[in-house]
């Protein structure tokens, strides 16, 4: 009896020692996206003399399908991204013109920001794309957090060399991510922070992307609403209600 | 008196208030551009001013019926509009059934003209798609030359005219899945041979986008094939087309458009394009059209082989370059196409374009025979 509630608790006492680092990235990535996620934010790409905002909404089901509306500027307002699996497509309403965006441009910057297309829209998935690596523990804006390393799989068609990510201990947010390119120099940092609670959720609705080599500019993604696990049917996410959604 | 006012204009504050917080039935947007043209001549230079309003009005009543109607109202000047005397026919041209422009005023030195150029009604049914009216029936795939569309073709020149023009029409779609669909359309008009009446079945297949359309454009015949994918990171589209008169002695015609286009981590963009035309002209016989006159999918170059390279690239997140050029070897004639967009403040944008044709004029010398340049400010709404 004794032995049974011994082996019972061994393989528990040993996750508890080394943390599974996959465990805690896979909780930090349900985190922020639920099994379905609906959100509007506010973009502000902001430099030492100048800033512009976009505004737009988001939904998703899991990594496998979004869709992104631009309603601010006027400029771009109406322009949606549908993304189903590894394909994307782009919506230009004022001339009714649908494009297929080529992979290769999952690496430029989302409307002139410091986010990527990949960021925005997701291509790739933290969990699967990447292997994951315990580095241990750290204290950052008074939250005690685990430090994962992420290095990307070699068949993954991934943006970056290797990922720090820090991650909240007790709610499994994310605090801290650091971008490391091929050649591992720093080449972005993603600042998350004004953690509140929502849907029942604790998360940080303020995430800042500042480029190493320009540390005095910076994008920041603030959320305007947030909410999980949405009853949102599978088929929202077609070329259909890309034209349509508003 | 006094109190009739103040409850007058409370009751015009609490309207205003309980209709912001119903949800908005109707959306209204637009711009103003300026545009200024430089048309350098041998012996003169040419300077004409547009300025140039956009209307887009929707109204969605519910969630099945929207209705839109955008508008187009231009004001000409300058040097060019005295120059031609017909100026106001000149801007004039459509592929439209039901005549919805007016030239408001047309005078010597003045053109004003107003233009309906989308007016529509669209049911929305579960996976149906129903659109009754004047529309843009985009069926193209490519970026720049595109055979498959048959409804509403444009001229790359017309670069002014970025919404491109539409088509009074019928337009019934059926959504098969998230990504497929079929589709029939037809244009109006009473005469039966400059009717554009086919159907397009859209597939998603291996990552590709493909269209089969097959019908009637115009005099012809036509079958099309189109796709949009990606060989590695490259985007990789196409478009076939094939003619045959049913009526009248034109010959069969076959056109092939076929682009890759690649995006740097560094934003800078290449793409390249190829349009062959089986009926072009192999010499420099043909002449390339510049004007927003009425092309069609048929003609989209007068020479047998027509080749693009454009490149783009972000100097500053506010500051985009663009370098487009054309070639017809054929023809020895080449097309340069130099621009810069700045983001002034949020919603005013400035471009700064040139557009430069080279060719032999009459005695035969090659030289520049078009230099124009182009200055626009838009602010959008």
């Amino acid at each position: 009896m004794l032995l049974l509630v011994w082996l019972n608790l061994l393989p528990l006492n040993f996750s508890q020692q080394v943390p599974d680092a996959k465990e805690i990235i896979r909780l930090a990535d349900e985190k922020m996206r639920g099994a379905s996620s609906q959100a509007e934010m506010t973009m502000t790409i902001q430099r030492p003399d100048w800033k512009r905002e976009i505004k737009m909404k988001s939904w998703a089901i899991g990594t496998e399908k979004s869709l992104i509306l631009i309603t601010s500027p006027a400029r771009d307002r109406g322009t949606a991204f549908l993304k189903l699996d590894k394909e994307i497509w782009n919506w230009q309403p004022r001339i009714d013109r649908e494009i297929k965006l080529p992979p290769s441009m999952m690496m430029q910057s989302w409307m002139g920001s410091d986010f990527t297309n990949d960021d925005l829209v997701r291509e790739s998935s933290i969990v699967e794309d990447y292997s994951h690596f315990y580095k241990g523990d750290t204290v950052i804006n008074g939250y005690s957090c685990h430090k994962v390393e992420l290095q990307p799989k070699e068949e993954a068609a991934v943006v970056w060399g290797r990922i720090e990510a820090f991650i909240e201990k007790n709610e499994y947010f994310q605090l801290l991510i650091k971008f490391y390119d091929e050649d591992d120099f720093l080449i972005n940092t993603q600042v998350l922070s004004d953690v509140k609670t929502v849907d029942g959720r604790v998360i940080p609705t303020r995430m800042e992307m500042i480029p190493e080599e320009q540390k005095n500019q910076r994008t920041i993604i603030q959320y305007d609403f947030l909410d999980f696990d949405i009853d949102i049917e599978s088929n929202f996410f077609s070329k259909q209600n890309m034209r349509r959604v508003r | 008196m006094k109190n009739l006012v103040v409850l007058f204009f409370s009751l015009a504050v609490l309207s205003s208030f309980a209709q912001e917080k119903k949800e908005k039935k109707w959306l209204l947007s637009g711009y103003v551009k300026d545009l200024v043209t430089f048309n350098f001549a041998d012996d003169s230079t040419l300077i004409d001013n547009l300025i140039h309003n956009r209307l887009n009005f929707e109204w969605f009543p519910n969630n099945n019926f929207t209705f839109h109607l955008q508008v187009r109202n231009r004001l000409f000047h300058g040097d060019l509009v005295k120059l031609l005397p017909n100026y106001a026919q000149f801007v004039d041209v459509n592929n439209d059934y039901v005549d919805l422009s007016a030239n408001v005023v047309d005078r010597n030195t003045v053109v004003f003209q107003t233009m309906i150029d989308r007016l529509y009604i669209e049911l929305v049914k579960e996976q149906w798609e129903i659109r009754l009216g004047r529309q843009r029936i985009n069926w193209g795939t490519n970026l720049v030359w595109n055979p498959n569309d048959l409804f509403n073709t444009y001229s790359f020149f017309d670069f002014d005219y970025e919404e491109r023009p539409g088509t009074d029409g019928l337009r019934v779609k059926r959504y098969l899945g998230s990504t497929s669909s079929v589709e029939f359309a037809s244009s109006f008009n009473d005469d039966f041979d400059e009717i554009v009446m086919a159907g397009n079945w859209t597939i998603n297949k291996g990552g590709y986008d493909i269209s089969l359309i097959a019908g009637k454009a115009r005099r012809d015949i036509s079958l099309g094939v189109g796709w949009a994918g990606n060989i590695g990171l490259a985007g990789f589209r196409g478009e076939l087309g094939y003619f045959v008169p049913y009526k009248g002695q034109a010959p069969n015609a076959f056109l092939a458009s076929i682009s890759a286009d690649y995006s740097f981590e560094s934003s800078l963009y290449l793409h390249g394009s190829v349009l062959f035309n089986s009926e072009g002209d192999e010499n420099s016989n043909g002449a390339v059209q510049f004007l927003p006159d009425r092309l069609t999918a048929r003609d989209l170059s007068p020479f047998k082989f027509s080749t693009l390279v454009q490149t783009s690239y972000s100097f500053h997140p506010l500051i985009g370059g663009a370098f487009a050029v054309i070639y017809y070897p054929g023809a020895d004639g080449l097309f340069l196409n130099p621009g810069l967009t700045i983001s002034v403040i949020t919603n005013l944008d400035l471009d700064l374009l040139g557009q430069i044709y080279f060719d032999q004029d009459a005695l035969g010398d090659h030289k520049a025979i078009a230099k124009l340049a182009f200055a626009r400010v838009k602010w959008s709404f």
